[in-house]
């Protein structure tokens, strides 16, 4: 655990080293959402509701699938693409860890320093626009709960997606497709009960719901307690499915690599 | 005006060698044109899932807010393929690669310009291309000679502005310390706002995007006029205004950058 630890830190360096990355990842994305509140704000002047969404509804949803979104926001593929390109990458393999166990790690230190500074950020834009008046206790523990288990979504989707670098070398097309991927059917741009009929129904039982729109549902009531029970159970449902998915398809990958020098 | 010539030639020159460097990634080419449909579907599949809930977004139809879409993609496309260079002077300097262009009796903004190209934007403009018509199609729009003429001007006004809006953002790494320099990145983004009609915004963002940042006049204005939605005649008598406003800050924005320039190698 101690080994993990160190991972945990090393991480949450990075995160700070690269944080003009950061930042700019956020701004951009903040400014989607702004964009968003908007295009909303003016959709609800001709109309009350909108799918059973009212705007005081809107309001928040779209500042906390912000908040889901921007935790854990960088992606590690281009990392791992150029690692594998230069034969890094056996550097990591060989070290007597989990590899994916150390990529997790890392990767949550870097989410501590991301989910500190979103927070601050959409806390207050959150509260200047919306007030105390929707919080709650209970809710707010489980969105916490259900946000922690959608990081964990999000990282075995990205892990999978990781593996993909092994076999070309278009690392970016890999990110940008991962990244649409996961914000359109997570719920990171429109809540999914407004898909149309069909594609309501395929994203039900897609894993990426877990990813925004769960915890964004929890937090802003739309789930009853015991939905949001049996939504978080979906989540542990995925990260078992994804992870075993992701071990399966990382001992075919590695077995892929070969290296000169390295 | 011979001069003008030869550097039309060399820029031509400059890029067939850069399309040549590009059949080493052929299937990352195939790659890229796959990943740039679904993208630009899903971007697509977000506005009509909008507005299968609702009709009209501050007045506009979603036909529309596609023509919109089809000026922003046109005109990124554009840069991609023609002055993806813009984009690369970040590096450039960080790395002391300019001090070569510096000693070619070639302008530096002209190999600045070439320094790079995206295949990648063809594949945008052709699909910008094939939103435009569709919207157009859709909408009710009584097309004459002027008009034509007046959507050509348009779409080359809104790649000249956005064109300089990276230059001017990526030259700014002259006066910036470090290795990055995110404007450019930020730039970019915030042609999301442009993707919907700007009377939605409140006043501050309005002037913000409308004249700070010139994006109103990428897709707002142009569209709106041939539309001929109510307000955007004036806005879009300022255009060509703010093409040469643009393009002069540019060239003044090189030169003063050049004169500031301190080369890192040594």
């Amino acid at each position: 655990m101690k080994k993990y630890l160190a991972y945990i830190r090393c991480g949450f360096l990075e995160g700070c080293a690269y944080r003009s990355t950061f930042i700019t990842g956020m701004l951009a994305n903040f400014i989607q959402a702004v964009v968003l509140y908007y295009v909303w704000k003016s959709i609800f002047t001709y109309q009350e509701a909108v799918n059973g969404y009212t705007w005081e509804i809107m309001k928040q949803y779209v500042f906390v699938a912000f908040l889901c979104n921007s935790v854990f926001s960088m992606g590690f593929e281009m990392n791992i693409a150029e690692r594998i390109v230069k034969g890094d990458i056996i550097l990591d393999l060989l070290k007597p860890l989990s590899y994916r166990g150390m990529l997790f790690f890392r990767m949550l230190g870097t989410a501590g320093l991301e989910f500190a500074a979103t927070f601050v950020l959409i806390g207050s834009v959150y509260l200047s626009v919306n007030g105390l008046q929707y919080l709650s206790g209970t809710r707010t523990a489980l969105f916490l709960i259900s946000l922690f288990l959608g990081m964990g979504v999000k990282f075995c989707i990205q892990y999978i997606f990781s593996l993909l670098c092994f076999y070309t070398d278009n690392s970016y097309g890999v990110t940008k497709a991962r990244e649409i991927l996961t914000n359109f059917f997570s719920g990171a741009l429109i809540p999914l009960a407004m898909f149309p009929g069909v594609l309501r129904e395929i994203v039900k039982y897609l894993p990426f719901q877990g990813i925004i729109y769960t915890p964004c549902c929890i937090f802003i009531g739309t789930f009853s307690v015991e939905e949001s029970m049996i939504s978080i159970f979906l989540q542990i449902v995925w990260i078992v499915v994804l992870g075993l998915l992701g071990s399966l398809l990382g001992k075919k990958a590695f077995g892929v690599i070969s290296m000169y020098g390295g | 005006m011979q001069k003008y010539g030869t550097y039309i030639k060399l820029y031509i020159m400059f890029q067939v060698q850069n399309i040549k460097s590009l059949a080493q990634y052929r299937t990352d080419f195939l790659m890229m044109v796959f990943f740039t449909l679904f993208s630009q579907g899903c971007n697509l599949g977000l506005i009509c899932i909008i507005y299968s809930n609702i009709p009209q977004v501050g007045g506009w139809t979603m036909w529309e807010i596609f023509l919109l879409y089809g000026f922003l993609l046109f005109s990124e496309g554009f840069i991609n393929f023609f002055f993806q260079g813009a984009w690369k002077i970040t590096n450039m300097i960080h790395m002391a690669e300019l001090d070569r262009f510096l000693v070619r009796p070639v302008p530096v903004g002209l190999q600045l310009l070439t320094a790079k190209i995206d295949f990648d934007g063809l594949n945008k403009m052709v699909i910008a291309a094939a939103v435009l018509a569709v919207g157009f199609g859709k909408c009710e729009i009584s097309w004459d000679v002027k008009k034509v003429i007046l959507l050509l001007v348009f779409l080359a006004e809104a790649c000249i502005i956005r064109v300089c809006m990276i230059w001017i953002a990526s030259c700014a790494s002259f006066w910036m310390e470090g290795k990055k320099n995110s404007l450019n990145y930020f730039v970019i983004s915030l042609g999301e706002m442009a993707k919907y009609p700007m009377v939605i915004y409140p006043p501050v963002f309005q002037g913000i995007f409308g004249y700070l940042i010139p994006y109103a006049f990428v897709s707002f204005y142009p569209v709106g006029y041939l539309l001929g939605k109510e307000g955007t005649g004036a806005g879009a008598l300022g255009i060509p205004f703010f093409c040469v406003l643009m393009l002069a800050a540019s060239c003044m924005v090189l030169r003063q950058g050049l004169a500031n320039y301190e080369s890192s190698s040594y």
